[in-house]
């Protein structure tokens, strides 16, 4: 696996140029200001504006049980809050990987 | 000759004790692990005896309250004159509804505002800047102009209240703003009192929230020190803070020796700006974090204060003993927050806060246990100021000063911790000082490292975390969510534009191109930004002048 | 993960690819990185329309700023009105063979601009080599209509030959030393640069460095490799460097050196191809397998010299076709 980190703040434009050009199979986002509402399926948006949908996008952060849904309804494929263990990250990675 | 005789006896009655009550204990009952450690890592042994403080004398380690090296405090009567400053962090949404959350603190009894701003404004972007999208009021409040401080400030006495603002980049900026908001209501500066954040160097190495390169950020810094020493007394242009160190995953004693560090560093630059010492140390401030581990909390206060006057008064040879104090707020610690079980952070919380009342801390913020998952809603923040009041005036803590001074485990912490200290002081000058160290990615690179520790401890259960990976419970987390209206962002979208279109846009140009030809020259730049202000110049506006005089800073690489 | 692109068919992202799409850029970089069957279709539809580019390559130490330099070239050149690419080479983990690429953090306030393409590689074990795979790399964006790509390697081994030896520009980067220290340069660098660069001069010292430089570098077919002095972060000395390179490309084409390197670099690609596929050739199970394994076992024996083996081995190989 390789993981290419972009860095801290950045835009949503900047991540999806940066998947684009990397050829990624997912774009893992973190948010913990409270942002990820907006910022999070305007990721989403972008890919599908550039023909790259099929990007996996996932969220993670600080993000209250009541968003998660909303953000699933706007693409986002899995969201792994506060206290997520690692293991059902990497499970979830291993099973997009099969299912690809 | 009779200490020597002294510690003889005491050596061979260790010996005695576990040759024969400690080694029948543990063959019938094994202690539980091998090794036990503090929050840290850092070993801790079965017990420690008066053999552990061999070397020192109590007047050397300790002195009396209120005396060099103020191990034991910096007042002689500490919490029995006056109680710590119960100082909350508060801040969301727009100035009126952070107005609203300060008054409601205030009416239950805090005693100093704090105040927490939003991502844009800590990045010196304004509202409705590209760059502030979806940011909004999230995490703090947003002020990008002075109209904004004064609605922030509505109907709260600006002159009676001490208020401090966790702001580092921008810090001149919103000091100004301030300030210029106090003027306008005739209040004087000599009359306030308060605290900026401005430590830009920690930003560096944890909390990340910079904007420009180190140099010209370290001028905006010292220029706080000369403007605030001569025009606003009673202010503190700094607060040196380890909380974030620590909060990034750093042990106790890097927060201790790389905050330490960094005030040095700070005292360095102001003396080669050619203020005495004695002018602004002072006004030098310190911020700590306070985790679950109760002793080497406590040790690590209690060494910042021996290290600080120590280097104060010996290194940089300050006269005043004001300047040896080391003053510092307290703030639990936010990582040690869980979102599972979140009641539970409570508990955590109070013995964090218990930690800083009997270490000796100026005033206090404690954490909220939804604070895994938002900025506090109003109740769990009652309940956190409570937490406070309950250990002021229910746990005797605040009685007597330096409750645990003498204990053999915690003087024997206090020292090793100091020593741990004074040995990263000396790698640090190694690498050519703090800003070359943190070119090199020095403290980010040992930040990772612990870090990285730590949450490997969690994930292998070598470390318990109640409620995290052990003692778990399967069910869904009710947290009471805070929610930013769209209203208020609309509300401060307008107030922004209204002000840059009604605004004298020649008097403004003016203020900014004065600024700018400051910020390339060598002036203070404190009375420039005070004139950009007063032209109703916004926070993005300002910082841009700057961003462009100075460029910004890119982080050094770390695998 | 499989390569994804597979499902795209490699004619389809040619041709998007020549009408400049980023998406399709991006996948043909995968199938090469990945050593996929469908990249030797790829690279032989993108071959004809490759040519146009200038390469310059980068080389120094890590931690001596190539990835800061390259982003203020980038910006540079940009302004210049010149479409810029970028494939900067990051080493793998030795230990968990995964790779954490970080060049484009540095590079970030770029990466969005439409005339810039900038993308990662891990030097994991390509079948033919970082090189191999590095420059197919380059020849997707020259493709894609890049009038610059830049190559940034870390220095270790012989990547910066193997950086000289296919790069128009080769930028060897230095950076003085702090301290009191005899700064020696690593052997072959003085022979490889067509420009050299001393950054980070903001750290002093370089006064030292820059003559020891002047002193050893010599002329080579009519080019006095230039010394540039730099502080990448603050954006100091980039025109002049863009300026070098600039230069460095017309002394190319009119001394007739570009054309001498296309072939210099030619050759090298059909010997490294043809390893590749003699290598490729004899370890399968097939006749020449079995005939590499027979000749191995006489070596052993001492029944046959290794030199005389490979000599029947190519022998072989001929007769096999």
């Amino acid at each position: 696996m390789e993981v290419i980190y972009t860095g801290l703040r950045q835009t949503p434009e900047d991540i999806v140029e940066a998947a684009i050009q990397e050829d990624v199979d997912a774009i893992g986002l973190s948010s913990l200001s409270g942002a990820h509402m907006t910022l999070f399926p305007e990721v989403v948006r972008l890919l599908k504006k550039r023909k790259s949908g099929d990007i996996v996008v996932v969220g993670g952060g600080i993000i209250p049980e009541d968003d998660v849904p909303k953000l699933k309804r706007a693409g986002v494929k899995a969201v792994f809050g506060p206290g997520t263990p690692l293991s059902v990250i990497v499970s979830f990675f291993e099973k997009a990987d099969k299912g690809a | 000759m009779r200490d020597e005789d002294e510690r003889k006896v005491l050596e061979k009655e260790l010996k005695r004790w576990e040759e024969t009550t400690l080694r029948d204990a543990l063959a019938s009952h094994p202690e539980r692990r091998k090794e036990f450690v503090t929050t840290s890592s850092r070993p801790v042994k079965r017990l420690y005896t008066p053999l552990d403080l061999a070397g020192k004398t109590d007047r050397e380690r300790l002195g009396s309250p209120g005396e060099f090296p103020f191990t034991r405090g910096i007042h002689p009567t500490m919490y029995r004159g006056r109680l710590w400053t119960m100082r909350m962090f508060a801040g969301y949404g727009s100035a009126e509804d952070t107005n609203r959350r300060f008054k409601y603190l205030i009416a239950h009894g805090e005693t100093g505002l704090s105040v927490a701003f939003d991502m844009p404004t800590l990045y010196g972007y304004d509202t409705d800047e590209h760059e502030a999208k979806g940011e909004f009021g999230t995490c703090g409040v947003a002020v990008s102009s002075l109209d904004d401080m004064k609605i922030l400030f509505r109907g709260i006495e600006v002159g009676d209240v001490s208020t401090s603002m966790t702001i580092n980049s921008p810090a001149s900026v919103i000091w100004a703003m301030y300030l210029v908001m106090a003027e306008d209501r005739g209040v004087a500066w000599t009359k306030l009192r308060g605290t900026i954040q401005n430590d830009i160097l920690k930003e560096y190495q944890a909390q990340k929230e910079w904007i420009y390169p180190p140099e010209p950020s370290m001028r905006l810094v010292v220029d706080t020190f000369e403007f605030g020493s001569r025009q606003v007394p009673g202010w503190n242009t700094i607060s040196i803070s380890g909380y974030h160190i620590r909060e990034a995953g750093a042990t106790a004693a890097q927060e201790l020796a790389f905050t330490l560090a960094n005030g040095m560093e700070y005292v360095r630059w102001g003396i080669d700006r050619g203020l005495k010492v004695d002018e602004f140390a002072p006004r030098l401030s310190f911020f700590f974090n306070a985790h679950n581990d109760l002793f080497e909390e406590l040790a690590k206060y209690r060494a910042a204060r021996r290290i600080w006057a120590r280097e104060m008064r010996d290194t940089f040879g300050a006269k005043n003993p004001r300047s040896w104090l080391l003053r510092f707020h307290t703030q639990t610690a936010g990582v040690s927050l869980t979102a599972q079980q979140p009641e539970i952070n409570i508990v955590r919380t109070t013995i964090q806060a218990l930690a800083a009342v009997l270490g000796g801390t100026q005033s206090l913020h404690t954490n909220a246990y939804d604070e895994a998952y938002q900025v506090p809603n109003e109740k769990a923040a009652r309940i956190a100021l409570r937490t406070q009041q309950v250990l002021a005036h229910e746990s005797g803590a605040a009685n007597t000063v330096d409750p645990f001074g003498g204990s053999y485990f915690l003087e024997a912490l206090t020292d090793e911790l100091e020593e741990d200290a004074y040995r990263t002081f000396d790698r640090i000058g190694d690498l050519g000082g703090v800003i070359p160290a943190i070119r090199k990615g020095f403290f980010q690179q040992e930040i990772a490292n612990s870090a990285y520790r730590y949450q490997r401890e969690v994930e292998d259960k070598e470390r318990t975390i109640v409620g995290v990976n052990d003692f778990v419970v399967d069910e869904q987390t009710e947290v009471e969510p805070l929610r930013v209206s769209e209203a208020s962002f609309k509300a401060q979208v307008d107030r922004l534009r209204k002000l840059r279109r009604t605004r004298d846009a020649k008097k403004h140009t003016r203020a900014l191109d004065r600024l700018r030809t400051a910020c390339e020259g060598d002036d203070n730049t404190m009375p420039f930004i005070l004139d950009a202000v007063r032209a109703k110049a916004t926070l993005g506006e300002i910082c841009d002048v700057m961003r462009g005089v100075f460029g910004v800073w890119e982080e050094p690489l770390l695998y | 993960m499989p390569a994804k692109a597979s499902r795209d068919s490699v004619e389809g992202l040619v041709d998007s690819l020549l009408k400049g799409d980023k998406r399709s850029a991006g996948k043909l970089i995968s199938l090469i990185e990945d050593d996929e069957p469908e990249a030797v279709e790829a690279v032989a539809r993108i071959f004809p329309h490759t040519g146009r580019a200038h390469v310059v390559g980068l080389t120094g130490p890590p931690g001596v700023g190539k990835s800061s330099l390259i982003n203020r070239l980038v910006r540079a050149f940009r302004s210049r009105g010149k479409t810029v690419g970028v494939v900067a080479v990051d080493p793998t983990s030795p230990y968990t063979g995964g790779a954490v690429l970080g060049d484009r953090i540095r590079m970030a306030d770029t990466g969005v601009d439409p005339g810039v393409f900038i993308r990662s590689m891990a030097t994991r074990g390509h079948a033919g080599g970082l090189a191999l795979a590095t420059f197919d790399a380059v020849r997707v964006l020259d493709a894609m209509g890049s009038d610059l790509v830049f190559v940034e390697t870390v220095g270790a081994g012989q990547s910066e030959v193997e950086i000289a030896s296919r790069a128009h520009t080769t930028i060897v980067v230095e950076m003085p030393l702090t301290g009191d220290v005899v700064q020696t340069m690593k052997a072959g660098i003085l022979e490889i640069g067509d420009v050299y660069v001393v950054n980070k001069v903001d750290l002093g010292n370089e006064d030292v460095l820059v003559a020891n430089l002047k002193f050893q570098l010599e002329t080579r077919d009519g080019w006095t490799p230039p010394i540039i002095r730099t502080a990448a972060l603050e954006g100091r000395g980039i025109d002049d460097l863009a300026g070098a390179i600039e230069k460095h490309a017309l002394y190319l084409d009119q001394s007739g050196g570009r054309r001498k390197r296309e072939v210099a670099r030619a050759r090298l690609e059909i010997l490294e191809n043809v390893q590749r596929l003699l290598v490729r050739r004899v370890s399968d199970g097939s006749r020449s397998g079995r005939v590499f394994q027979k000749l191995a076992e006489d070596v052993a024996a001492r029944r046959l010299d290794p030199h005389a083996a490979a000599r029947k081995l190519l022998g072989s190989g001929s007769t096999a076709q």
